[in-house]
């Protein structure tokens, strides 16, 4: 199944580039939104200050903390900007995912038009099943991982035992992890059964999606974890390509940032191809029901002599 | 057992002979200029016995108190240091919040000490009278400091005998000493003399006891003396202690008594724990040090051979069990150590160090020295990747060993003067991490922290409250340890960049000799420095060390263009000529085009501390080219900067101290940048980014990590679902 799902997910993508472009140019719209600010701002902190030449190369401590000292607001500025945008990418990537979905579940209009319709009709209902399950999810976490934070600082204090302490640590971790990890499938599953369904209410599909996710856990790990690894091998050429070159020059910076787009735009087409797994995961755990052709009433013939 | 470190070193042949070229060039050998022995002011004789359930010491002392000054002493003051954790009204505990390094004081952990009797060795009973007394803040319910009135004054250069019983109820540990379950750290736990001054020591215009309470950021004082503990507790603990064990016995009631015995220190502390794994190894002078590293000191300070060898030492760690690993970590900071810190100050006098790894939950012992006894500190995460290359644990091992040079043997007052044990420690431990393991003490997933970066991230501008020189309970919030350690190593790297390198390995070595097993302040290091590196530096000291202040150069401004055609009106009367903008830009496109206006420049330099050292500037012109010049002043303030020492390559002149200057410059080239201090000599300075500028901007860093940037926002977007 878990094959199978993936399969249909890859195929989905390769049949849809235009999705995995258009996904990508909306993230990079958004982070350039406040990126380039905060380039200028380092330009106009460093452009003219020789000392921060080492900067070129890679990341300086000596020269990040005369930085820091020197604009104190700097890092703080740069933190409440990402958490702008990581705000505006929550609404924004409710609308995509609205746009996506709509576009890999139909093919009666043009790509713009499905992609604007999905984008505009389901971001209402998409961020109330975001905020509806981030708000039960932050509550079970706290219900289930404080309790065993506590006993870690208990184990911390009392326990001598090192080993007991990380391993409460640990748990508490994984455990809100894991809340978090099914807490997101539920979401990704009810999300595409409001696309294919089109409800008014989110509710039902909501307490659906959580259902049909704890009830075939592996099939959905299985799915994420294969487009995980799928993820991890681009980000492992991303990471290999950054540590053997250093961007110090004009042109090397330039080739950095070529193949950091390559990389965001195959995690594009990876997100693409995750929708397509899902939607293909839902109809075979909760297939719609087939339309039944309604009964056509017998025809009596008509007195008469027959027609020519 | 662990074998003794292996080291790779070059073969015998080249070894020798390298060793006998240099032994050409070293000086004839001179006797040894190490004193070999204290004075010996308090000498302990102690029985204690530990009641592990109760966390008690029940204790006796035989105290011997030679009155060193010249004049008769009538009275004698203790430290009762574990008084400071018996309850909330204690000075240290109203001035830490019940907190020391982060770490809290466990919820009714509370300990103290009461001296049930105190005799003079003929029997006359001396605790009437006594008194608390609070030297330092008047706080009546502080009883760290016990003042003893005798009937007979102690004559000068006599001496009394004292016995002393004392009961004690280790704390909970959060603050050095105490207990934590089965485990034990004791320091601090027996009624000590304070240190008797005589008039003329340390600057003291008359004699007296300096005795000051326990604060939270004071450590400690006492004199030299000899010291035989006899330690009783059950025998399924391994015991460590401050010296050499001399003597093991079984008793019939299930306990050990262990005899720890040492001469020619301030202190005594011991450990238990029956869980200790004690590891030994020995340091050995011939093997764990090459004939090469021997003869690169003996020609770094001017010394003989002979001067320069070290004795063999016992290392012994006590590792906790789940930190078995990290066991050969701890023995190889220990040796380097003992080889660097004997090679560059003067051999380690003593036949034994311990090491000590407190348990996990008892972190507030961690960190911590005395005498021939340290307690490090580490974590099970550090035995295994990625954490095997944080070098955490090899720094606390090597700080605190430090400690057995600036504050053991060189017996500072840590109350009045930190700086001049804590700083110089760090400074020290500096320079044997980058010998030993190179300039990175972290290496943590692409991160790398070297020892310096400790120092400078907390040097900033917000630091300019404080003198070094204070009091330890006299600083301002927050800054006792930055300004006890990371600010001293600066200060004294700086002062390594005026003098020199090798004046500066001979004024510490010097230093150490002369105040070795005695109690310098200050000034006696500052004198030192004059005498060794042959210039009064006192116009530094004033500065650096005892005035409040921070130093920060910059170049504020640089300007670089093409010099202008003068235009409008010029001359009077009849003879008045005219040269119109456009006439002057005619001529100066005719001067470009025949080969070139010349080039002004200007340079705007300022000091935006207090602190005013001599600097110089380096400008880089178009082209490649390059000048160095120091910065003078024809006009200079007041008679101090007559003795101001030039930097190596200064012109003969007086340095420039002022706040501001503008240099302005005419010739061929384009100036491209300029920068203050081009060579990283005032480490000082808060901030090096300000020290250079350039006429125009490169924005290839801010590119490269403008891209970097928007590429983690764009992952971060992913993240929440974009």
């Amino acid at each position: 199944m878990i094959a199978a799902v993936t399969r249909e997910g890859l195929a989905a993508a390769r049949r849809t580039p235009r999705l995995a472009v258009t996904l990508w140019l909306l993230n990079l719209a958004l982070a350039l939104a406040a990126g380039v600010p905060g380039w200028l701002v380092l330009r106009s902190a460093i452009g003219v200050l020789p000392e921060a030449d080492p900067l070129r190369h890679g990341l300086d401590l000596g020269v990040l903390i005369d930085l820091v000292e020197m604009r104190p607001g700097l890092l703080g500025g740069l933190a409440f900007s990402a958490l702008g945008v990581a705000c505006l990418g929550l609404l924004l990537g409710a609308a995509a995912t609205g746009g996506a979905l709509e576009v890999l579940t139909s093919r009666d209009e043009p790509f713009a038009h499905r992609f604007g319709r999905g984008a505009g009709r389901f971001f209402g209902r998409f961020v109330r099943a975001g905020l509806l399950v981030g708000v039960v999810t932050a509550v079970v976490v706290g219900l289930l991982a404080a309790p065993l934070l506590a006993l870690c600082a208990r184990l911390r204090r009392e326990s001598g035992s090192e080993l007991a302490t990380n391993a409460a640590w640990a748990a508490a971790v994984l455990l809100g992890g894991l809340v978090v990890l099914f807490a997101l499938l539920a979401l990704h599953a009810a999300r595409v059964r409001i696309v294919r369904e089109d409800p008014r209410r989110v509710l039902p599909l909501l307490r659906s999606g959580f259902a049909v996710v704890l009830g075939h856990p592996a099939k959905w790990l299985g799915t994420w974890g294969v487009n995980a690894v799928l993820g991890a091998l681009a980000l492992g050429l991303y990471v290999a390509f950054r540590n053997a070159v250093p961007a110090g020059t004009g042109p090397l910076v330039l080739l950095m940032l070529v193949v950091q787009q390559a990389f965001v735009l195959v995690r594009s087409w990876l997100r693409v191809a995750l929708l397509g797994s899902e939607i293909a995961l839902v109809q075979h755990l909760r297939p719609l029901p087939v339309a039944k052709e309604p009964s056509q009433p017998a025809v009596e013939p008509l007195p008469g002599p027959a027609p020519f | 057992m662990l074998l003794a470190a292996r080291r790779s070193r070059p073969s015998a042949a080249f070894g020798a002979s390298v060793l006998l070229a240099l032994l050409a060039a070293a000086p004839p050998s001179r006797a040894d200029s190490l004193p070999a022995r204290a004075a010996h002011v308090a000498d302990y004789d102690m029985r204690v016995r530990l009641d592990p359930d109760a966390k008690t010491l029940d204790g006796e002392q035989r105290i011997v108190w030679r009155n060193p000054s010249p004049e008769p002493v009538g009275e004698l003051w203790f430290h009762l240091y574990l008084n400071a954790f018996k309850s909330s009204k204690s000075t240290f505990f109203v001035e830490s919040g019940g907190q020391l390094r982060g770490d809290g004081m466990p919820e009714d952990g509370w300990g103290w000490v009461d001296v049930r009797s105190v005799r003079r060795a003929d029997g006359v009973l001396l605790a009437p009278g006594a008194t608390f007394e609070h030297p330092d803040d008047g706080n009546a319910d502080d009883r760290t400091v016990w003042r003893v009135p005798l009937p007979e004054p102690v004559p000068a250069g006599g001496e009394i005998a004292l016995d002393v019983a004392f009961q004690a109820k280790l704390p909970r540990i959060f603050a050095r000493t105490g207990y934590f379950r089965d485990y034990f750290l004791v320091g601090q736990w027996f009624p000590k003399l304070g240190v008797y001054e005589p008039a003329g020591m340390r600057g003291r215009a008359t004699g007296g006891w300096n005795c000051h309470q326990f604060h939270a950021n004071s450590e400690f004082y006492a004199d030299f003396g000899r010291y035989r503990v006899e330690i009783t507790l059950p025998k399924r603990f391994v015991v460590g202690a401050t010296g050499k064990r001399t003597e093991r016995r079984e008793n019939a009631d299930g306990t050990s008594t262990h005899v720890f015995e040492q001469a020619d220190v301030i202190d005594f502390a011991w450990t238990a724990s029956p869980r200790f794994l004690e590891v030994k190894s020995t340091f050995s002078a011939e093997k764990d040090v090459t004939p090469q590293e021997y003869a690169e000191t003996a020609k770094l300070l001017g010394r003989s051979l002979d001067e320069v060898r070290l004795s063999d030492v016992e290392v012994t760690v006590l590792l906790q069990p789940q930190r078995a690993v990290q066991a050969e970590r701890h023995v190889k900071a220990a040796k380097a150590a003992i080889k660097w810190f004997g090679l560059w100050y003067g051999r380690y006098p003593y036949p034994t160090i311990t090491v000590v790894d407190p348990a996990y939950g008892a972190g507030g012992s961690g960190g911590m020295e005395y005498p021939t006894f340290i307690t490090a500190g580490t974590s099970s995460r550090f035995n295994r990747w990625p954490f095997d290359r944080v070098l955490f644990p090899e720094a606390v091992t090597v700080h605190e060993f430090g400690h057995q040079y600036w504050q053991s043997m060189v017996a500072s007052n840590e109350f009045e003067e930190s700086w001049l044990d804590e700083g110089f420690t760090t400074h020290s431990t500096a320079k044997v991490m980058a010998r030993t393991y190179g300039p990175w003490a972290v290496q943590l997933l692409g991160l790398r922290i070297g020892e310096s970066h400790t120092s400078r991230a907390g040097n900033s501008a917000d630091r300019m409250f404080d003198a070094i020189r204070t009091p330890a309970w006299g600083y301002s919030p927050g800054n006792y340890g930055f300004n006890s350690y990371g600010r001293t190593d600066l200060t004294l790297r700086t002062l390594e960049a005026l003098v020199g390198t090798e004046a500066m390995a001979r004024v510490m070595r010097t230093y150490h000799e002369r105040w070795r097993f005695r109690h310098p302040a200050s000034e006696d290091f500052y004198a030192v420095v004059a005498e060794v590196a042959g210039r009064d530096a006192r116009w530094f000291f004033d500065q650096a060390v005892e005035r409040p202040g921070i130093l920060d150069d910059e170049v504020a401004s640089v300007r670089s263009e093409r010099v202008r055609e003068p235009r409008g009106v010029f001359g009077e009367g009849e003879g008045k000529t005219t040269l119109s903008t456009k006439e002057a830009r005619q001529k100066e496109r005719e001067a470009d085009e025949a080969g070139g206006r010349p080039w002004r420049s200007t340079i705007v330099v300022r000091r935006r501390g207090e602190v005013r050292l001599p600097v110089s500037l380096a400008l880089e012109f178009e082209g490649g080219k390059s000048q160095t010049m120091s910065l003078l002043d024809l006009d200079f303030e007041g008679a101090r900067t007559e003795t101001m020492p030039l930097l190596d390559g200064q012109k003969d002149g007086r340095p420039w101290l002022g706040r501001w200057k503008r240099i302005e410059l005419t010739g061929e080239r384009r100036l491209v940048s300029a920068t203050v201090d081009p060579e990283n000599r005032v480490a000082i300075d808060v901030n090096r980014l300000n020290n250079s500028r350039r006429v125009e901007p490169d924005g290839r860093a801010a590119a490269h990590w403008g891209v970097r940037w928007v590429f983690w926002l764009q992952q971060m977007l992913a993240m929440v679902g974009l």
